[in-house]
């Protein structure tokens, strides 16, 4: 039975608001607040399959539009009405990313028959483990991330199951909080179960269930659309995390995107082998797994915002994920970092588009700003607290149209902030300052929005705090087009006094009363030559305090003088820094950092790398990884090609080190 | 006519000035003049004018003079405010630009900002050192001499206005008032706002924004109610002055240019308790309003007689925590543009071709198909008698348009085009109220719907059978609401304060001590009004919350109960399964409390005269399905409907400024108030 575009319309409409309405619930209820201050969560309806066919488009975490649940659905038997099944165990039906994801589904029945379900995850701050809130760097096993339930019923005919729920319960630090929050769960999925009643009511069973196979082939369409306008061709890009592991060596993602007609590929070959720590993404090797469809969504989002989202988009799109790297990680590697490693994923495919439509896409959006958690002891009544402060979270990229937003729009900002007033009632901790930072944003003729920082002092002994998704104190945010690289990120121990300690990448922290914490997330990129810019935009800039003086005239070429510009000593000035500059430049601006880094690992030595990685068993190449940096490290300037020769020669001297390596090849 | 008291509305808005004049007989005159948006007293005047050349009104005789106006949301709109410094506890300054990283559109990697930075770039906000911790205890004293240092700065830098927002100043406002105290010995003439006077209450940057919108709009606000003050007192009105507040209560203009920020929702408020009003005069008293115009369309609840209040309301696409009528506004109207998208799907707005081009049945160029060329093509209006005969449709262009830009791409008839154009854009108002309704927890069949503006009585029938809904009243003068609901409106102050307190061990007197308090201020602001204050009513409420939890629900507080505390919280339970579907029996916590104070209001809105001749225009065919199907439907002259007339749908009810549909299966009745009541039968549900 073919649906009409009149029927689909409204039904549309109804499945959205259904989602929505199930978001509002559990938003509204929810207990912790993580979720009732930074939205972390979805909710959404799938198919009988367990295909995401609607999602909320204003309330919740952005990263689930193509979430297949088909894995956990078919991983339970038998279900009967008023049931409710969950799981947070990333290594059971690639649907839960990381274990505090506590993922939950409701089969919706009709006439004792199942029609589709409702479906939701909330991230719980505590699922016990080896450290509080569960996720570090430096964790490398899953098992140390907390507890995992494979998926099991958590309601069984209406009645909660008390044998799984306590078990969960048991192994959590603040039971409380994750029972709150696993009630508004449930809660939600009454509301979903509710709404698909009444929508079968209306439109009849049939109807219902053509309409929402229905539903994914219309996102598909639209998102073939969209890809349509776009050049065909293939277009690489790569970036890095900081460190794989702590002080540990970069981690590289790397995407060659072909665009071919109404579709596209991604080939993830080139990214770095599995790392023996949390920054992996278990995507179970399935081609088209959310956690790698995010940037996707976005970019065709941003081409055009009617996209009705669902698993339908995603059919666009199919990837390469050679096994044992780290966007398609073997049993038992940890995960809990997941959210960096995606975000800069996330930032790869946005760098690849850019360059398929450079003038209808922005430039990068800030990170590396961390989830703030602090565990400490209330002076006041001697009971331990362990709380999320919020994101620290970063502008948003410059455009073709305007500057990035200030200080919000970075890539991980669905996550909302927690307000000062509800943290200092919360967390015994003394917030000194929450603010933008100067000069942050990458200049541009459309500027980079800039940094965010926080400044707080703590109160109690031990006192310890995690900056989880610590990154880009090292590699920045890039720009296009002329537009400059973002700011560093940092993470500094009392600063501007005698014993001040610049953390660099770290992410943990032990401190004592009297100790201030200063953090900051690095600025986002800019769009275009900041020579371009306004130069009144760049005056405005400097009265804002967003730019200083000084940067207004290195950066932008701009002299002011008595509050107004100097018009004179500004197009000196711009004529000789335009010409200093003529030679500089390719599409992306990189930062410094990233520039120097890459002139020793060129393209074609990273293609080495990944070649003879390939050819070793999963568990031997990080460790490879590792000994082959080493030895280019240490190679003399004229030892160095860039082909790709210093690797293999490198690589040669590694596996004669090692004869355990030797038998195996 | 000299003796006789005379009670006047006056609601201005962005095209008319809308007046409902009652005199103490019951008899109503209401009218529309243009309004003058460079000063929109100038069209109050007129009005007044008119009021007493043609009506025979003496000015004297007017007791009553309430206004609902959109000066305060102009001067939002069109940035017209303050230039505005802000005080911030040093450290914070960027938390109004910053804010709290919400999005409309969370999938676009292009952002506009969400924070009103307008209001005070980087360069007019100021930190202060001083601290106040959570409790309320000062950790760090006021440096006022830098306090002083910034104002003076700012003073310099030219500001118009001056907002406080320091932390946890509602907890303990001392700092906030030594720095009002220090800027008025120095800058006596400077508008100050407060944040623990406008807004005291958890959460820094949703306080700042509220303060910072206080102290903007102040100075246009503070003129323009100052200058229509002294004109009305020039042309002999001696009553009060009386403002329309969002929440939907009156102000004394006094009261209200100290606290602008309340009137975003002047105009508004009126039309829903308006609204209300005229549900009451006919005994509804469980209402949803659909006021659908030519880009938008207004959806608001009235439940038991009280129109449903939010904590937390929009100012320009700013959410803004400042108690609200709870309107919700959907882009779905008249002009709204049906288009194909690429995946070949129907679509209906948010884009519309407004009054210019305006739909392509205008003739004024437009040639997209939009929904008022489906009601030509329907044969729902009349392309002759288009408020009242005074726009000329072309019936022909309606039809072409849906031609060409819906029937052909889809490969339909234009006949069942255009009746899709009318089902999707009815679902989606439907999906609005229903999301509206269940939102609160309502279940809209137990409502009555109220279709007002030019378009809403048009589609009540099709909205009130999406929603299961079987009664429709339509006002005699849906367009001028407004203005009739400020003459039913109380006058109400309402003061509330930061209580933060579990209600477990709580003793009913600490919440004693607290409204004492709150009702000294209340009283004070009543005290001003000149109402008996024998005629007050007093009631409290508790923003009530589970321990934990963010959000909270405003509960009742009756303070005549054995028991209060214990009556709220089941108060409380109760509320929280209407809104959230369950109650768990938990500890919660008091976060706010509430004093309302109210004097007067529901009284009777008059009636206008009914014209004499039959109230049977003619007949005409009106399409009621996509396959074609037509019926013949009879149409009514409404200015010559008496009263108790029925009849049965297929109908048409014309008058100049909206016509009324009613569609086979309803009966309509005109009542004693002048409304036009839909009703049909409450079917059987039936499922497929």
């Amino acid at each position: 039975m073919a649906i009409d575009p009149v029927t689909l319309e409204i039904l549309k409409n109804h499945c959205r608001a259904a989602a929505e309405s199930m978001a509002f619930t559990l938003y509204r209820t929810a207990h912790s607040t993580f979720v009732k201050e930074t939205e972390d969560f979805t909710t959404g309806l799938t198919t009988v399959e367990g295909l995401t066919f609607a999602t909320p488009v204003e309330l919740g975490a952005t990263w689930f539009v193509g979430l297949n649940y088909a894995n956990v659905i078919k991983a339970i038997e038998h279900y009967d009405e008023g049931d409710i099944a969950m799981t947070n165990d990333p290594y059971s039906g690639s649907v839960c990313t990381h274990s505090p994801d506590m993922h939950i589904w409701k089969p919706v029945f009709h006439d004792g028959e199942i029609v589709c379900y409702v479906v939701g995850h909330i991230h719980n701050t505590d699922v016990g483990g080896a450290v509080p809130a569960s996720i570090s760097r430096t964790l490398s096993e899953v098992h140390q991330e907390g507890i995992r339930i494979p998926p099991a019923k958590i309601v069984r005919r209406g009645e909660i199951n008390h044998d799984v729920l306590d078990v969960l319960l048991a192994n959590v630090r603040m039971p409380e909080q994750n029972w709150g929050d696993l009630k508004a769960q449930i809660a939600a999925m009454n509301t979903g179960e509710r709404r698909v009643h009444e929508m079968i009511e209306k439109f009849g069973i049939e109807t219902f269930r053509t309409g929402i196979d229905a539903l994914l082939d219309y996102a598909e369409a639209q998102a073939r659309e969209i890809m349509r306008e776009l050049p065909d061709g293939r277009y690489d890009f790569a970036d890095y995390l900081d460190e794989d592991v702590v002080d540990g060596y970069p981690c590289r993602i790397a995407l060659s995107l072909e665009i071919k007609g109404d579709g596209c590929t991604f080939d993830f070959t080139g990214s770095d082998p599995q790392i023996e720590g949390s920054v992996n993404m278990p995507t179970g090797g399935e081609e088209r797994h959310a956690l790698l469809m995010v940037g996707l969504v976005y970019v065709l989002y941003s081409l055009n915002p009617r996209l009705f989202l669902n698993a339908g988009v995603c059919r666009i799109c199919r990837s390469i994920l050679p096994e044992g790297t780290i966007v398609n990680p073997q049993f038992p590697a940890a995960v809990g970092l997941r959210t960096l490693s995606v975000q800069r994923l996330q930032g790869v495919i946005f760098g690849a588009f850019a360059q398929a439509a450079p003038d209808r896409l922005p430039s990068s959006p800030a990170s590396g700003g961390p989830i703030m958690n602090v565990n400490t002891i209330d002076n006041r009544t001697g009971r331990r607290v362990v709380a999320s402060i919020g994101p620290i979270t970063g502008g948003a990229g410059g455009n073709p149209r305007e500057d990035g937003t200030e200080g919000s729009g970075a890539n991980a900002s669905f996550l909302k902030n927690t307000p000062v007033e509800i943290n200092e009632v919360e967390v015994p901790i003394k917030i000194l300052r929450y603010g933008l930072t100067p000069d942050s944003g990458g200049p541009g003729k459309y500027r980079g929005g800039m940094a965010t920082e926080l400044r707080f002092e703590a109160q109690a002994p031990n006192t310890r705090i995690t900056a989880r998704n610590r990154d880009r104190s090292r590699f920045t945010s890039w720009g296009v087009l002329g537009g400059k690289a973002g700011s560093r990120s940092y993470f500094t121990l009392n600063p501007g006094s005698n014993h001040e300690v610049d953390l660099g990448n770290t992410d943990i922290l032990r401190v004592g009363p009297g100790d201030v914490v200063h953090i900051g997330s690095g600025g986002a990129g800019g769009w275009g030559d900041p020579l371009e810019r306004d130069t009144d935009a760049v005056r405005v800039d400097v009265l804002r305090h967003l730019v200083s003086p000084e940067a207004a005239e290195h950066d932008y070429g701009v002299v002011l003088a008595n509050g107004g510009i100097d018009v004179g000593a500004t197009a000196q000035l711009r004529k000789r820094l335009g010409a200093e500059r003529r030679n500089g430049g390719g599409f992306f601006d990189y930062g410094e950092q990233r520039t120097a880094f890459e002139r020793l690992w060129t393209k074609d030595n990273y293609g080495a790398l990944t070649e003879l990685l390939a050819g070793l068993p999963v568990h031997w190449r990080f460790f490879v990884k590792h000994r082959v940096f080493e030895a280019i490290d240490a190679l003399a300037e004229d030892e160095r090609a860039g082909d790709g020769t210093e690797v293999r020669t490198c690589f040669t001297r590694v596996v004669d080190r090692y004869p355990q390596l030797k038998a195996l090849l | 006519m000299a003796a006789e008291a005379v009670r006047v509305g006056v609601d201005v808005g962005g095209t008319f000035t809308d007046f409902s004049c009652v005199v103490s007989h019951g008899r109503l005159f209401a009218f529309k003049l243009p309004s003058t948006p460079e000063d929109p007293s100038q069209a109050v005047l007129h009005g007044v004018d008119m009021l007493v050349r043609e009506y025979g009104v003496t000015p004297a005789a007017i007791n009553v003079f309430a206004h609902g106006t959109t000066v305060a949301t102009n001067a939002v709109l069109e940035r017209k405010g303050a230039r505005l410094g802000l005080l911030t506890t040093a450290g914070f300054r960027d938390v109004l630009e910053i804010g709290r990283q919400m999005r409309r559109q969370m999938y676009s990697v292009r952002l506009d900002p969400e924070t009103p930075v307008f209001l005070a770039p980087g360069r007019f906000r100021k930190g202060v050192r001083e601290r106040i911790g959570p409790d309320g205890a000062v950790i760090e004293p006021l440096d006022e001499a830098d306090a002083v240092a910034q104002v003076a700065a700012l003073v310099e830098d030219g500001i118009g206005a001056l907002a406080v927002c320091l932390l946890f100043s509602f907890a303990n406002p001392a700092h906030e008032r030594r720095i009002a105290a220090l800027v008025a010995e120095r800058w006596p003439t400077l508008p100050v706002s407060l944040s623990s006077m406008v807004d005291p209450a958890f959460r820094e940057y949703e306080r700042t924004v509220v303060t910072a919108f206080d102290a903007y709009i102040k100075p246009a606000v503070d003129a323009y109610l100052a200058r229509l003050a002294d004109g009305l007192i020039q042309v002999g009105v001696t009553a009060p002055l009386q403002i329309m507040q969002s929440r939907g209560g009156l102000a004394g203009a006094v009261t209200a240019r100290q606290r602008p920020v309340r009137l975003f929702l002047s105009g508004p408020a009126g039309g829903v308790i308006g609204a209300q009003n005229e549900g009451r005069a006919v005994g509804f008293d469980d209402l949803i309003t659909v006021d659908i115009g030519g880009t938008s369309c207004d959806i608001a609840l009235v439940s038991g007689a009280k129109p449903l209040i939010r904590q937390e309301g929009q100012i320009d696409g700013y959410t803004l925590r400042v108690p609200m009528v709870d309107v919700n506004a959907i882009g779905a109207g008249g002009g709204s543009i049906a288009w194909i998208d690429a995946a070949g799907g129907l679509r209906v707005g948010p884009h519309s071709a407004g009054s210019v081009p305006g739909p392509a049945c205008y003739g004024r160029g437009g040639g997209e198909a939009t929904v008022t060329d489906a009601s030509v093509v329907l044969g729902l209006i009349d392309p002759g008698y288009f408020v009242g005969g005074k726009v000329a449709l072309d019936p022909g262009r309606a039809q072409a348009a849906i031609r060409d830009r819906v029937a052909a791409p889809l490969s339909m008839s234009v006949e069942a085009a255009a009746f899709g154009i009318h089902r999707v854009l009815n679902a989606q108002m439907a999906e609005g109220i229903r999301l509206v309704s269940i939102k609160q927890g309502f279940d809209p069949r137990d409502f009555a719907l109220l279709g007002l503006g030019g378009a809403g009585p048009l589609h009540v029938c099709a909205l009130a059978e999406e929603l299961g809904m079987t009664r429709c009243l339509v006002p005699r003068h849906p367009g001028v609401l407004s203005a009739s609901g400020l003459l039913a409106a109380p006058v109400e102050h309402e003061v509330a304060a930061a209580f933060s307190r579990p209600l477990d061990g709580l003793e009913l007197s600490a919440v004693r001590e607290a409204l004492t308090a709150l009702d000294a201020e209340a009283a004070a602001l009543m005290a001003v009004e000149q109402v008996d204050p024998a005629a007050v009513v007093i009631g409290y409420a508790a923003d009530a919350c589970y321990v934990g939890q963010g959000y909270t629900i405003e509960v009742p507080l009756d303070l005549t109960q054995p028991d209060p505390l214990a009556r709220l919280y089941q108060d409380f339970l109760a509320l929280h399964d209407r809104i959230y579907g369950h109650a768990v029996d938990g500890p919660i916590r008091l976060v706010n409390l509430r004093a309302v104070h109210r004097a007067g209001g529901g009284g009777a809105t008059g009636k206008a005269e009914i014209a004499t001749g039959s109230p049977v225009k003619g007949t005409r065919s009106v399409l009621v399905a996509g396959d074609g199907t037509r019926v013949m439907a009879t149409v009514y002259d409404r200015a010559r409907m008496p009263t108790g007339l029925r009849f049965e749908g297929p109908a048409i009810v014309e008058q100049s400024d909206t016509t009324t549909w009613v569609a086979p299966g309803w009966t309509a009745r005109t009542l004693d108030t002048g409304a036009l009541l839909l009703e049909r039968p409450v079917l059987m549900e039936v499922t497929p």
